[in-house]
């Protein structure tokens, strides 16, 4: 029998190689990662969550109620092979913000409430403080076996109590609180939990092979299973179930569990491994436990405590060292355990609540300085010390015994209330401040007063219920049936828990820092495992090409994809999405969302922080439809403003068109008064006999000039009428333009006082034209009169330039006058239209557009020629058609 | 399911490859979660097996440590690029 010097020699043994190891991890962890970052030693520093109570209470468990204990490690095994959904998201979110516990999770998520975190932060100390004690207890009374009629020495008051706990509290103040990282990573407290994971593994292994070795191998060892009394305790649905459930939630919410997952993940990588060499380490741990058990009731005395049936069985065997290995793996258990609750329950202290409480009457902004560092590390170290004392009060409060042992699963009820919180702030943006601090207050309050107060102070009125109210039982609230304890206040705090956070959450609404938060907690999905390198790109070209053709249009995006593929020397027509094609395509789409919204989208997709390509397909497409309206707008009002435009351009017209009308009613009565006035008085003198025949020739002269002239008018005037209506009669015919020319020149030119210069080109005159000789003949004499009658110079010359196209034949009459003003080249061609007031006119200001009428007729056209220096006008006329020529 | 490597050269294949894997990924829990709660939903009062429904756990744990193991290597693949240094 090994003896109390031997067990505390062993022990403290082992502390010290906890101590080197954990030194020499401080020490490499500052010079090089190493070893220490591995994926293995993180997988070995979740087994934080194998207890000494699983460690032993496993057995114990399996000894009372069969396969029951399998659940607490079945949940976390779901938990781990689903790293994928939730537990990939936690550790993103929680370096993105810096987390520092899963206080802080629920105080960042929620606006970074304090409130909220403080709350966190009793629940977890609430939760923790009897486990710790639980652990104590553990040691304490798997010391006492190896006692000789040591039975005093496993109660609570037993020294070994005391001096686990401070030698635990030295330990995680030395390690835990040595520095203050940015990270929270404790180098030496993880490595010795590492340790002590394989000492644990190995200790229940070896435990267990021994005694199947023992039994006389596998088949022998199923029938002694099959054989033992553990065969007659059946699963119990509701309970397999239910402890499933919250093993898989505590696992998340554990104070401990969150730190090693989430605060000491290095490298989203390592949760790769753990998501199936973590389920496989609970698998070897729990392999043995049945046959331990089995072993346990076959061999020793009825009255033996199946909790320390792996101690007492290998020490039944005689193999006392195989005992001393599994005293060391429950002692590490327990050691484990502790430091990593102290370390992460104070680090939540010092951030969540000494930190807030510390800095809010120093309003002003502070850095990390020296003096914050320190109230920082000394509020770690009083914090440590604190919650192992509460521990190990509460371990010489309730006396020990089997009310500690049920602690173990209360303590996950209470810690897996935060678990709505957290999973409503991970995928639910509208979850609110309110909401999580209901949800919060409703789940603990029941918890507390339907599992913990029971456990605690056990007495007459869990049945009578307080004060008689029989509707008020702890364990059968409003009488509605009788379940397990611990499946009643699961039901009732988790119903109630979610309910009072999706109520609140939903009469409620978030102030703008919780939007804020919730937005980057719910879209923190990220393109791939795996630390992203600041040179690989994170987008593929295939969502690139999605974005860009909602904002560029599908046939322009595949254009530029293709150019750059091209550029890049690509094949499949798929750029490679390179620094410079990015910048390329950022500018390209710069042009349609402009630089900044470019800029964001592009980083969006290819970091991939924040938003997920579909939210930015929204933002794509959104953008889109919005540059489609407003592009549809703009064209509406150019529209609009052209047809405003033309409105009064034609309004302009109508009245200058009108005033002129007037005055050509005004000037045709005069100019009709005024021959047949002098022609009247010419006459009334002829009818005086006694005239002078010269005189009175002179006279008949006169007459009939005046009446050529009204004739000439009247015949105008009917012209026009004519060509309105359109009833002339057009006798095309292919014709030379010299021969129209020479008649148009002899017609007008003759009988006047001033003599117009006509200058022409004879041999470019020899040109056919398709048209009416007498009416292009008319055309011509009216420019050519026109120039006569307006030409201002005192020696006035015409110039006709004739140039032939293929199609048509252009004739330029041009003189040495002035250029007629810009504002009348428009309305000269238009009927009763006259140019300023001029003596000289011969006719009523018909002549153009008579002129115009008959060029348009005859398949040409008359048009003002400007810059020509003098008034110039250019009359066209098509050319015979090929085959006639 | 498929076990060939991806095609580096196939862009398309290895995204859709990762989709299918990333799906497996998350359906695996659930279909973990169904075959841990088997025993409890057909137990049969009065006939514990406690050997057979304790194999039965044991075999399908095995079975999801295997497709887990299988699913984080094929998923961790792409984002490995060589470890920086933290």
């Amino acid at each position: 029998m090994l003896g109390l010097q031997v067990i505390a020699g062993v022990c403290l043994a082992y502390v010290v190689l906890l101590f080197a190891v954990a030194a020499l991890a401080e020490r490499t962890s500052r010079t090089s990662a190493g070893w220490l970052r591995s994926p293995l030693v993180y997988t070995l520093a979740l087994s934080v969550y194998c207890t000494a109570w699983t460690f032993y209470g496993a057995v114990g468990s399996a000894a009372r109620s069969g396969l029951e204990f399998l659940t607490i490690y079945l949940g976390p095994t779901l938990v781990m092979i689903g790293w994928w959904t939730l537990l990939r998201r936690l550790v993103r979110i929680g370096r993105a913000e810096r987390i520092t516990s899963i206080a802080d999770l629920i105080s960042s998520r929620f606006g970074k409430s304090a409130w909220l975190g403080a709350g966190v932060v009793v629940l977890s100390v609430a939760g923790t403080a009897p486990y710790i004690a639980l652990q104590l207890q553990s040691v304490t009374v798997s010391f006492a076996v190896f006692v000789p009629g040591g039975t005093g020495m496993a109660t609570p008051s037993s020294p070994v109590a005391l001096l686990t706990a401070a030698g635990l509290a030295a330990f995680a103040i030395l390690f835990g609180t040595r520095r203050l990282d940015a990270n929270e990573r404790h180098s030496g407290i993880v490595a010795a939990i590492a340790l002590e994971a394989v000492v644990k593994l190995i200790a229940l292994v070896a435990v267990g092979v021994v005694v199947v070795v023992a039994a006389g191998g596998a088949e022998a060892m199923l029938a002694r299973i099959d054989a033992s009394p553990m065969t007659e305790h059946a699963i119990r649905p509701g309970r397999w179930l239910g402890v499933t459930a919250l093993s898989a939630a505590a696992f998340i919410c554990l104070p401990r569990m969150f730190h090693v997952l989430v605060v000491e993940n290095a490298d989203e990588r390592h949760l790769a491994t753990a998501s199936w060499a973590f389920p496989l380490y609970l698998a070897l741990l729990s392999l043995f436990v049945v046959p331990i058990a089995a072993t346990g009731l076959t061999e020793l005395p009825p009255d033996a405590n199946p909790d320390l049936f792996v101690l007492t069985v290998p020490l039944a065997m005689g193999h006392d060292g195989l005992a001393l290995l599994a005293f060391l793996g429950g002692f590490s258990s327990a050691t484990s355990m502790v430091l990593v609750a102290a370390v992460a329950l104070a680090t939540m202290v010092s951030n969540n609540v000494v930190l807030p409480l510390w800095l809010s009457p120093r309003r002003r902004a502070l850095a990390l300085s020296g003096d914050v560092r320190r109230v920082v590390l000394v509020s770690r170290r009083l914090a440590i010390a604190a919650i192992l004392g509460l521990g190990y009060g509460y371990l010489r409060l309730s006396g020990g015994g089997a009310a500690l042992a049920a602690i173990g699963l209360i303590s996950f009820a209470g810690v897996a209330q935060v678990l709505p919180a957290l999973l409503g702030g991970l995928y639910w943006r509208g979850a609110t401040r309110a909401g999580a601090g209901a949800g919060l207050a409703v789940g603990f309050g029941l918890w507390f007063y339907t599992l913990l107060l029971p456990s605690l102070a056990g007495g007459p009125w869990i049945e009578a219920g307080p004060f008689g109210v029989l509707a008020l039982r702890p364990q059968n609230l409003l009488g509605l049936g009788d379940l397990d304890p611990l499946l009643h206040a699961l039901v009732w705090s988790s119903v109630l828990n979610v309910g009072a956070f999706v109520f609140v959450s939903l009469v409620t609404s978030p102030g703008p820092l919780e939007r804020l938060q919730a937005a980057a907690f719910v879209t923190a999905v990220a393109p791939s495992p795996g630390r992203l390198g600041s040179t690989a790109p994170a987008a593929d070209a295939g969502d690139l090409l999605a974005m860009a053709q909602r904002l560029l249009g599908a046939g322009e995006a595949r254009r530029f994809f293709q150019e750059e593929a091209a550029r890049q020397g690509r094949a499949d027509g798929e750029p490679l999405a390179d620094a410079a094609f990015l910048e390329r395509l950022e500018r390209k789409l710069a042009g349609s969302v402009g630089a900044a919204t470019a800029h964001a989208m592009l980083t969006q997709i290819t970091r991939a922080h924040g938003l997920s390509v579909e939210d930015m397909m929204r933002v794509a497409d959104e953008a889109a439809q919005i540059m489609e309206q407003s592009a549809e707008l703009r064209a509406k009002s150019r529209e609009l403003s052209r047809t405003a435009r033309q409105l009064s351009e034609a309004n302009a017209k109508l009245t200058a068109l009108s005033s002129q009308k007037d005055a050509f009613l005004g000037q045709v009565s005069h100019e009709l008064r005024t021959p047949m006035t002098s022609i009247r008085a010419f006459a009334e003198i002829l009818q005086d006999a006694g005239l002078p025949a010269a005189a009175r020739r002179r006279y008949a002269g006169m007459i009939l000039s005046e009446a050529e002239r009204l004739t000439r008018l009247l015949d105008d005037l009917l012209d026009i009428s004519v060509l309105e209506r359109g009833e002339v009669r057009i006798d095309k015919r292919t014709v030379r333009l010299e021969t129209v020319l020479d008649r148009a020149v002899a017609s007008a030119g003759g009988g006047r006082d001033r003599r117009l210069t006509i200058r022409r080109d004879r041999t470019s005159e020899r040109v056919l034209v398709d048209s009416d000789p007498d009416r292009l003949a008319q055309v011509f004499i009216n420019v050519i009169a026109n120039a006569e009658k307006y030409c201002p110079n005192a020696s006035p010359v015409l110039v006709v330039r004739v140039s032939a196209g293929p199609r048509r034949v252009d004739v330029d009459f041009i003189d040495n006058g002035d250029e007629i003003p810009e504002a009348g080249r428009v309305m000269m061609f238009e009927k009763f239209a006259r140019l300023g007031d001029t003596s000289a006119a011969g006719g009523a200001g018909l002549g153009l557009a008579i002129s115009r009428d008959i060029a348009r007729m005859l398949g040409g056209d008359i048009r003002y020629l400007a810059g020509q220096g003098g008034a110039a006008f250019r009359v066209s006329i098509p050319r015979p058609a090929l085959r006639a020529a | 399911m498929i076990a060939r490597p991806p095609d580096p050269r196939d862009p398309a294949r290895a995204r859709d490859r990762r989709r299918r894997m990333g799906d497996a990924a998350r359906i695996l829990p659930v279909a973990g979660a169904v075959a841990f709660a088997l025993p409890a939903a057909l137990m049969v009062p009065g006939s514990p097996r406690l050997v057979a429904t304790g194999l039965y756990i044991f075999v399908v744990w095995a079975i999801l440590i295997g497709v887990a193991a299988f699913l984080a290597r094929h998923l961790v693949r792409r984002g490995a690029e060589p470890a920086d240094g933290d």
